[in-house]
């Protein structure tokens, strides 16, 4: 019996030597680009609880400003940024597969997109500086201006480096995976702006 | 299902859970609701358009736990 149980024992460890180990893809884009997601979205996120924290404060200065901001607004910036988003992984699906024409198509459309987001955006700040609000007007307006515009400082290089990505593709000439690396900076630019969008613009007690 | 119609599925989706935070945000909603929406909509960025799905479990508990912490952590503060 002993001998049977030694015999299973070593048969099980022979077996586990040799099969395969399960290996997972690696993560889309590369470990780069997601450290530097991790700690993008790490420092927004606490901002946006230091923003948070302010309702406990002041609830009605609170409530006063968030009620100046159209949420309309927001939710457009939004679409544009999602549907940019879902080009983008469209466009590293079609470079993979070889369909270099529909790639670079989807992402230069998510170019455009963002296009319109950055252009949308600086129209909605715009009657807000000509109201005279600013960084300085309070805790929420501090919170809208510095966190909108330091995403927005994250969307330009995208829409840079989509329009490059839409052109490598075009060429079927972009260098490992370098698309996978923009798109995957893409959606970082969407992750962040659905936290900034969700507790500047909708949340509140 | 191919990566490309699970891409579409997850825009459409998207689009209507975007659609769905405008038309639910009022005065007696409340933080959860949005925090819940915003949740739904980054775990289908992340899962889908991310390939969360496809690489180890553990960086997607990761990603979950960073997103969830923070919009759940903001909802809790409103309410306090």
């Amino acid at each position: 019996m002993q001998q049977i149980n030694r015999g299973t024992l070593l048969l099980l460890y022979a077996y586990s030597m040799s099969a395969p180990r399960q290996r997972w893809p690696p993560l889309s884009g590369g470990t780069a680009v997601w450290i530097f997601m991790t700690v993008e979205v790490v420092t927004f996120g606490l901002f946006l609880l230091g923003h948070a924290w302010q309702w406990t404060q002041d609830p009605d200065a609170m409530a006063a400003a968030q009620a100046q901001l159209e949420l309309a607004d927001g939710a457009i910036n939004t679409l544009l940024l999602l549907v940019g988003s879902g080009l983008a992984y469209l466009g590293v699906l079609g470079n993979r597969l070889g369909r270099r024409r529909p790639a670079a198509m989807a992402l230069a459309t998510a170019a455009a997109l963002g296009l319109a987001f950055a252009v949308h955006k600086v129209g909605e700040w715009l009657p807000h500086l000509d109201a005279g609000l600013g960084l300085s007007s309070g805790p929420f307006w501090f919170s809208y201006f510095f966190l909108t515009q330091l995403h927005f400082l994250h969307v330009l290089p995208g829409i840079g480096a989509l329009c490059w990505g839409a052109w490598a593709a075009l060429r079927q000439d972009a260098p490992g995976d370098s698309l996978d690396t923009i798109a995957a900076y893409w959606h970082l630019v969407d992750v962040v702006w659905l936290l900034l969008f969700t507790i500047i613009y909708v949340m509140h007690p | 299902m191919t990566r490309v119609l699970a891409a579409v599925v997850a825009l459409a989706a998207l689009v209507a859970l975007t659609l769905a935070t405008l038309w639910t945000s009022g005065d007696g909603t409340g933080p959860w609701l949005p925090a819940g929406l915003a949740l739904a909509k980054i775990a289908l960025v992340g899962g889908v358009f991310l390939e969360l799905d496809q690489s180890w479990p553990g960086w997607a508990a990761l990603a979950a736990g960073v997103v969830a912490g923070t919009l759940l952590g903001a909802a809790a503060l409103c309410t306090l």
